[in-house]
């Protein structure tokens, strides 16, 4: 894409996006450690959350088998690190490719459904994974998962070493991951490639009749959305030093579902908010009492009937009309 | 220009076009023209992929488009204004016009183009589609069909539901892509439309083409038109102006 082509994104609402990244860089000068180390796992989430609206918000298709990629991610990293000792980047990356892979294979074959029956293969490949996690414990250690050690969580370059398990930077690299993923997401779905995206939800038939191959289209949707599930799996695991099977659980499924949801479908910042308010309701209220996902309940009902759309969803109903 | 030779289609198991044939003339208008249920809308669709015929062929010159799938049909240039308008309502009026050049992979925008048939949508570029009036909606349904720069275009009853001026800009339009040269396949209840836009007419009666004739034959038999769509030849409704 030429600089040109890029230009006209730098509008207002590119700039509500740097503002947002800035916000999110400040934060780590003014919230007390715990709440800052919250914000690093928060913002790993909201990499997976950003990618699952890719695929939900704006293609249309709701999958329920999302946490497949994030444990391929994961575990592609922590693995790599266990068994072949690879060094931090090396296996960063191979987190992200075998994410990659695990999402064209799996979406090559799911798209060749629609509905229901897209939600219910997608999900079914993802306890595949799951169950698969566990039968190889041997290697993964199953429910138990495995630390990865802090010295491969090590950046040495020459002189120069940063110990990613130290609170400080690992809120660094979380933020400047999400920083980049967020950028590169608002370009995508203001590319060509986003438009029709946004059309296949509107109107299938229409976007095929003129001229666009909906599967093409939307196997790019499930592969973005994979590689964004990725790389939030890589970089947990390298962050915090753990990968386990829970996260390859149905539960992980579902919790980016319901961050979309809450902070707006089909909005770049809405998963943003969607998980920072969500992950701070749990905690919250799961300090007040032990039966803290009951009132997590009533909250999320009452969002939903006050603002169906989601927070900037709706915030974009009424003000914000070309919020991205 | 399109040779469609014994089609035959379904829907599930009920067939809807039998054996049905038309030649449609390069840069002519050709008008569908029938009753409830003949079959009209399924013919465009067939022509598109969407109801692909079990048998027969549709030739566009030497390419068949019924071996084709429906984004590949629309590929060769065939625009289709489909009933009941059907944009992308969260986009802009900008962004469905522009959408269109992204499926032919070109820069070279129609959107001048459009806009200088409807120039009311110059206005609205950055309105979302979907909170433009009945009228607006059917002129950027149209003009997105034209920004894949067609040389067939078929359009289902364009006029319906529109009030008299605009459906006579959208006649206004029709006739000016003739001009340019562009092959229009119309479907259209109105006789009054049909005899003002039309340069021939095919009669489509129970899933096929029993007659094709010259527009000007049809003005003056209100035999065939009791025939094939079950009304006599009606004066243009009010307010509605001749061309």
């Amino acid at each position: 894409m030429t600089l040109s082509a890029l230009m006209p994104v730098l509008d207002r609402y590119f700039w509500l996006h740097i503002a947002v990244i800035a916000a999110l860089l400040s934060l780590l000068f003014v919230l007390p450690e715990y709440h800052s180390g919250i914000m690093a796992r928060v913002m790993v989430l909201v990499v997976y959350a950003l990618g699952y609206n890719l695929l939900f918000g704006y293609t249309g298709l709701l999958s329920l088998g999302h946490a497949l990629y994030f444990s391929a991610g994961m575990y592609g990293a922590g693995l790599a690190i266990r068994w072949l000792d690879w060094s931090l980047f090396p296996a960063f990356f191979s987190g992200i490719v075998a994410a990659t892979l695990v999402a064209l294979v799996i979406g090559s074959l799911a798209l060749r459904t629609i509905g229901v029956a897209f939600m219910i293969v997608t999900m079914m490949f993802a306890q595949t994974g799951y169950l698969l996690i566990l039968y190889f414990n041997e290697y993964t250690r199953g429910d138990e998962g495995f630390v990865i050690g802090q010295a491969a969580r090590l950046i040495e370059w020459g002189s120069i070493t940063v110990d990613l398990s130290a609170p400080d930077n690992r809120y660094l690299a979380a933020w400047l991951v999400l920083s980049l993923c967020l950028l590169v997401k608002l370009i995508l779905v203001r590319s060509p490639t986003g438009r029709v995206w946004i059309g296949l939800r509107e109107n299938e038939e229409r976007a095929r009749l003129l001229g666009f191959n909906p599967y093409r289209y939307k196997l790019s949707a499930f592969v973005i959305s994979g590689i964004y599930a990725g790389i939030a799996g890589a970089l947990y695991a390298i962050l915090f030093g753990y990968a386990g099977a829970t996260f390859a659980s149905i539960q992980y499924s579902i919790l980016p579902l319901l961050w979309v949801l809450l902070g707006g479908a089909g909005v770049v910042l809405g998963p943003v908010f969607g998980t920072v308010v969500m992950f701070y309701l749990v905690d919250y209220l799961s300090e007040q009492t032990s039966a803290y996902m009951l009132f997590v309940g009533v909250v999320l009902v009452v969002l939903v009937l006050v603002a169906p759309r989601g927070i900037l969803g709706s915030l974009r109903r009424r003000l914000l009309h070309g919020l991205p | 220009m399109l040779l469609i030779n014994r089609i035959n289609s379904f829907y599930d198991d009920v067939q809807v076009l039998r054996d049905l044939s038309l030649d449609v003339h390069e840069g002519e208008v050709l008008c569908l023209l029938g009753r409830n249920g003949a079959g009209k809308t399924t013919t465009l669709k067939s022509i598109m992929g969407i109801v692909p015929p079990r048998s027969g062929e549709i030739m566009l010159d030497d390419t068949a488009l019924h071996l084709l799938p429906p984004h590949e049909i629309a590929g060769q240039r065939v625009g289709y204004v489909p009933q009941g308008r059907r944009l992308f309502p969260q986009l802009t009026v900008a962004e469905n016009l522009k959408i269109g050049d992204y499926a032919r992979h070109t820069a070279d925008s129609q959107r001048e183009r459009v806009l200088s048939l409807f120039p009311v949508l110059k206005a609205r570029l950055k309105q979302k589609a979907g909170t433009l009036s009945g009228g607006e909606q059917q002129m950027l349904a149209t003009g997105r069909a034209l920004s894949v720069d067609p040389v067939l275009l078929l359009m289902d009853e364009p006029t319906e539901g529109l009030q008299p001026s605009m459906i006579q800009l959208i006649r206004d339009v029709i006739i000016g892509l003739k001009k340019e040269g562009v092959t229009t396949i119309v479907v259209e209840q109105r006789v009054d439309a049909v005899l003002q836009i039309a340069d021939r007419v095919a009669f489509v009666e129970n899933g096929t083409v029993p007659m094709v004739v010259n527009a000007s034959e049809l003005a003056d038999s209100d035999a065939l038109i009791n025939r094939y769509v079950g009304v006599s030849h009606q004066p243009l409704a009010h307010g509605d102006p001749p061309s």
